[in-house]
C-alpha cells in the first residue's frame, strides 16, 4: 500500500496557481481544488499571499513571468491585483495618518473585549473617533489659514466616520436579522429547501413596475416566473445579471414553459444565496433547435431588498 | 459511471424539482441554504480560470447544469461524493471546450501591459482607496481589524506576525487563514462591485 503524497507547501501551490507544474501534478491538484474543501481553502489563502507578494515586488524570475502571464489571460486575476494594490495603499495611507486604532498593542485588549458584542464595539469606536475628529476640526479652525487644507481633510474624515457609525448600527440590526434567519433555518426540516415564487413583469413596462423581492427567511431558492414575450419556443434558457454591472451571476439549464391561464410561463429557480440587495435583470432566450443559438424572448428586471 | 453517458436524455429540461434535488444532493444532508452551490460554482469558476478558459463562469454553469441533469436522470448518485463528481464533469466540459476553442496562450502572445505600478492617475487611485475604506467600514469591527492585521507586513515578517495574531485570537493558524481569506473575499467583491457601479 502506498502512502498518500505529502501535503504540498505554499511555494508548490503558488506554482500550481500559476500553471507552472507538470501536467500530472496539475491534474491531481485540480481535483483537490474542487473536491477537497480544506485544500480549496488553503489554495485561496496562498493565492491572496501570492498576489500581495507581486504587489510588493517580492516576485522574481520565472514566478514573476508566470504571474504576469496569468494576469494577461485572466481578468479575475487582474481584479485581484487591483484590489490588493488598493488595500496595500490603504494600509500605507492609514499608517501615514497615524491612526492608532489598528495598532498591535491595542489589538490584544480590543480582541478580548470584542467577544461580548462586536457590532456595539464598532459603534462605540466610531463614536469616539467621530468625537476626536470633531475636536481636531475645532482646534484646526483656530489655527492659521495655512491649516485650511488639514481642516478639510479632517472634516472629510469626520463625515466618513459619521456615515460609518450609521452603518455600524445598521450592521447590528442586520446581525440580529441574520440570527433570526439562522433560527428559522434551524427549525426547517433537513433536505427540503424552502422556495419562494415571484412573478416578474417585462422590463419594457417601466421602472415603476419593477418587481421588488424580499427573500423570505429560510428560503434556499426563489422561483422566478416569467411570461416570455416570444412564446413560440418549446425551450428557454435564462441568464441572471446584475443590472448595474451587467455581470452574469447565474445561468439556467433548459427550461420548459408551462401553460397558465391561457399564457405560457417559464420558471427559473435561483439559489437565494446568489442574490444581494440590488437590481437584477433576467434575460430569457428561446432555443429554436438543439445546437442553434438562442433568440431573445424577454427581459425582466427586478429588485432585491433586505427582508 | 460515465460509461452510460450515451443514455443521457437528449430532451432533458431543468425543473424546479430537479434543481431542489440538486441542491439537496450538494448539501449531503446538511441544509446550507444554497451556500454549497455558491461555493461549488466559485471553485469551478476558479478552476476554469486557471485553465485559461475565456468564459470561466459559463463553463462553471454548464458543469452544474450537466450534473443536475445527470442527477435527475439517474435518480441518485451515490458512488461518488458530490464535489468529486462535479470535478469529473468539469473535466469533461473543459476537454470539450478545448476541442472547440484554443486555450489562451501564455507570455509572449499577450503584449498588454499589466499594471504593476499603481494607477498613474492620482484621482483614480484615491477613488479606489476610498472604496476600500468604505468596504472596510461595512465589515464588522473585528473582521476589519483582523484583515488589516493579517495582510500587513512583508513576506519575511508575515509568518511570525500571523502566528502571534492566531495566538491572540485563540485560533489555529489554519483557522485564522481561512477566516482572513473569507473576509478578504467579501472585501474584494465589495470593492469591485463599487467600481462597476461608478
Amino acid at each position: 500500500m502506498s502512502l498518500p503524497p505529502p501535503a504540498p507547501d505554499d511555494e508548490h501551490l503558488a506554482r500550481y496557481l500559476l500553471g507552472a507544474l507538470p501536467e500530472d501534478e496539475t491534474e491531481r491538484l485540480d481535483e483537490l481544488s474542487i473536491a477537497d474543501t480544506s485544500f480549496a481553502d488553503r489554495l485561496d489563502a496562498v493565492e491572496y499571499d501570492l498576489v500581495d507578494s507581486y504587489v510588493r515586488g517580492e516576485l522574481s524570475g520565472d514566478m514573476l513571468a508566470h504571474f504576469k502571464s496569468r494576469c494577461r489571460s485572466s481578468p479575475a486575476m487582474r481584479d485581484k491585483v487591483k484590489v490588493a494594490e488598493s488595500l496595500a495603499g490603504y494600509q500605507r495611507r492609514s499608517s501615514g495618518h497615524g491612526r492608532r486604532a489598528f495598532g498591535t498593542e491595542s489589538w490584544s485588549r480590543w480582541a478580548l473585549g470584542a467577544a461580548a458584542s462586536l457590532a456595539l464595539v464598532a459603534t462605540g469606536y466610531l463614536t469616539l473617533e467621530t468625537r476626536r475628529l470633531r475636536t481636531e476640526v475645532t482646534e484646526s479652525r483656530a489655527a492659521s489659514a495655512s491649516g485650511a487644507e488639514r481642516e478639510r481633510d479632517l472634516q472629510r474624515q469626520l463625515d466618513e466616520r459619521r456615515a460609518a457609525a450609521d452603518e455600524a448600527e445598521q450592521a447590528l440590526a442586520r446581525a440580529r436579522d441574520a440570527l433570526a434567519q439562522l433560527e428559522a433555518r434551524k427549525n426547517a426540516p433537513v433536505g427540503t429547501p424552502v422556495v419562494a415564487a415571484f412573478l416578474l413583469t417585462p422590463a419594457r413596462r417601466g421602472v415603476g413596475d419593477v418587481t421588488t423581492i424580499a427573500i423570505p427567511r429560510g428560503a434556499a431558492a426563489i422561483a422566478l416566473r416569467m411570461e416570455p414575450e416570444a412564446d413560440e419556443f418549446a425551450r428557454y434558457r435564462a441568464s441572471l445579471k446584475e443590472l448595474a454591472s451587467d455581470r452574469v451571476v447565474w445561468r439556467s439549464g433548459e427550461l420548459t414553459p408551462k401553460p397558465s391561464g391561457g399564457a405560457k410561463i417559464v420558471e427559473a429557480t435561483v439559489p437565494s444565496a446568489l442574490l444581494t440587495p440590488q437590481r437584477y435583470v433576467v434575460e430569457l432566450a428561446g432555443m429554436p433547435a438543439r445546437g442553434a443559438p438562442g433568440r431573445f424572448a424577454g427581459s425582466f428586471v427586478f429588485r432585491v431588498v433586505a427582508p | 459511471m460515465f460509461g452510460r453517458r450515451q443514455h443521457l436524455k437528449k430532451d432533458w429540461v431543468e425543473t424546479p424539482r430537479s434543481f431542489h434535488n440538486f441542491l439537496n444532493w450538494l448539501d449531503e444532508g446538511v441544509d446550507s441554504a444554497g451556500q454549497r452551490y455558491v461555493e461549488m460554482r466559485r471553485r469551478l469558476v476558479a478552476y476554469f480560470d486557471r485553465k485559461r478558459a475565456r468564459a470561466p463562469d459559463e463553463l462553471a454553469d454548464e458543469t452544474l447544469n450537466r450534473v443536475a441533469r445527470r442527477l435527475e436522470e439517474e435518480g441518485a448518485i451515490t458512488d461518488t461524493p458530490p464535489a468529486r463528481y462535479c470535478y469529473i464533469v468539469a473535466r469533461f466540459v473543459f476537454l470539450e471546450y478545448v476541442r472547440r476553442e484554443p486555450i489562451q496562450s501564455t507570455v509572449a502572445d499577450f503584449p498588454i501591459a499589466v499594471h504593476r505600478e499603481p494607477d498613474p492617475v492620482a484621482e483614480q487611485r484615491e477613488l479606489m482607496l476610498d472604496r476600500v475604506d468604505q468596504c472596510l467600514q461595512q465589515l464588522d469591527a473585528d473582521e476589519r481589524t483582523l484583515i488589516l492585521q493579517y495582510y500587513q507586513g512583508e513576506q519575511r515578517t508575515k509568518i511570525e506576525q500571523r502566528r502571534k495574531l492566531a495566538a491572540q485570537l485563540g485560533l489555529t493558524p489554519n483557522a485564522l487563514s481561512i477566516r482572513a481569506c473569507r473576509i478578504r473575499g467579501r472585501l474584494e467583491a465589495c470593492v469591485l462591485a463599487a467600481e462597476r457601479r461608478s
